[in-house]
């Protein structure tokens, strides 16, 4: 009797499952349309991309950050900025770097004198696998997602400043409308939906790119190998996944 | 003596310091169980040291750029005029001048976006000055147009002189 009961429950599972399967399979081929797959984070692995050559510091993607992520249009809340290097052959330590509201309406023009080479910069949250700013969060407000993007849970945040403080590449701040932490989500909302970011789309030297470091068909791969990448502070170990190519040593 | 009589014959009231501690212990279990949940919201640690319903609202918000591919449905004419003419703004992204179009494309068309202000936009990119490649057309605007619109003689999807 009990083994029969078992046996009937196990059956009609496996019919019900059978059934699920076969009716959105035929509802697809009826609808001539794919199923949506949902969104699964453990097959990505998040970064980005930024190639200083391409760089002509037009602050587009500053702009544009702001517009796609609602920041304060206030100067000093940025979640990505631009940084204009001049690095003098006698003092190559010691750059001259102008970021006039953060490179929201473009630079203003200069010329560079001969012992001067002048590029841009542009900076953002790095993603790092080994953040300080997680580390330092007493309630778990901020934490790295299975797929490598560091986040904020704003309705979680005490607003203490800790990983404001924590950030060795000043990518945080505080929103003064909700007293809580905020910066880069690297377009979490867009990436995910398999858009790329607000700052990759309206570049338009294509400077910068969305990379998913676990998909082999991804583009990235090749220009990490065929270009002379860097990362900030590398010796802060915070494995940073922003991965600059053609970036001069003068860049902090 | 008196310390030999106190250990012999122990007193229920000895006893019940540990039922009162046993009591304490208790009672405090108890109030952990019930405060806790209070405290720590839904769907916290499922994955880690965080909310996993914070990740789900993270990818739920809404955009203000629209997906790149889609202004090709409507503006289809746009995207040829640019191949045609082997405009060097070709690969230019729609969003880049004409800002976020989320809504635009959201209402279908109505919400219409305003008409970049031309002048400080071409700036952005042209105007002349240090640490912009040497292939990439730079003028002085002052000196170039003298005021004028760059629009007056460059046509922005294709920017050859007219």
């Amino acid at each position: 009797m009990e083994t029969a009961r078992r046996e009937f429950l196990i059956a009609s599972g496996r019919l019900l499952l059978l059934t699920g399967v076969a009716a959105g399979a035929l509802d697809a081929m009826l609808n001539g349309e794919e199923v949506p797959e949902p969104y699964r984070a453990a097959s990505h692995w998040w970064g980005m991309t930024i190639d200083i050559k391409k760089c002509i510091g037009c602050g587009l993607c500053v702009k544009a950050c702001k517009d796609e992520n609602n920041v304060l249009h206030e100067p000093y809340y940025f979640r990505t900025w631009v940084e204009r290097y001049r690095v003098r052959e006698q003092d190559r330590e010691h750059p001259l770097v102008d970021s006039p509201n953060g490179g929201y309406d473009g630079f203003p023009a200069i010329e560079a004198r001969e012992d001067e080479r002048v590029f841009f910069v542009p900076k953002m949250c790095n993603h790092c696998v080994d953040s300080p700013c997680v580390q330092v969060c007493p309630v778990g407000a901020t934490f790295r997602t299975e797929d490598g993007v560091v986040l904020v849970d704003k309705s979680y945040c005490l607003g203490c400043r800790y990983c404001v403080q924590a950030c060795p590449y000043g990518c945080r701040y505080i929103d003064p409308r909700t007293q809580t932490a905020d910066k880069c989500t690297l377009c979490y909302h867009r990436i995910s939906k398999g858009l790329t970011s607000a700052c990759a789309e309206v570049c338009p030297t294509g400077a910068r790119q969305i990379a998913d470091l676990k998909n082999p068909a991804d583009p990235v791969h090749a220009f990490l190998r065929e270009n002379p990448i860097q990362v900030l502070k590398p010796s802060m170990a915070t494995e940073p996944k922003v991965f600059y190519a053609n970036l001069d040593s003068s860049v902090r | 003596v008196i310390g030999r009589e106190f250990a012999l014959r122990p007193s229920v009231k000895d006893w019940l310091h540990l039922v009162r501690l046993a009591g304490l212990f208790a009672a405090g279990t108890v109030a952990f169980l019930v405060i806790r949940p209070i405290f720590v919201p839904e769907s916290f640690g499922a994955i880690g040291h965080y909310r996993a319903a914070a990740v789900v609202e993270a990818r739920e918000r809404p955009l203000n750029f629209a997906d790149g591919t889609a202004c090709e449905t409507c503006h289809s004419d746009v995207v040829a005029l640019r191949q045609e003419k082997h405009s060097r703004h070709v690969n230019i992204r729609c969003q880049s001048c004409h800002g976020p179009l989320g809504e635009h494309v959201a209402t279908s068309g109505e919400r219409r976006p305003t008409l970049p202000d031309v002048v400080p936009l071409c700036a952005r990119c042209h105007e002349r000055s240090a640490g912009r490649p040497p292939q990439m057309p730079q003028v002085k605007t002052a000196e170039h147009s003298g005021g004028e619109k760059c629009s007056a003689c460059h046509a922005p999807h294709a920017p050859g002189m007219q």
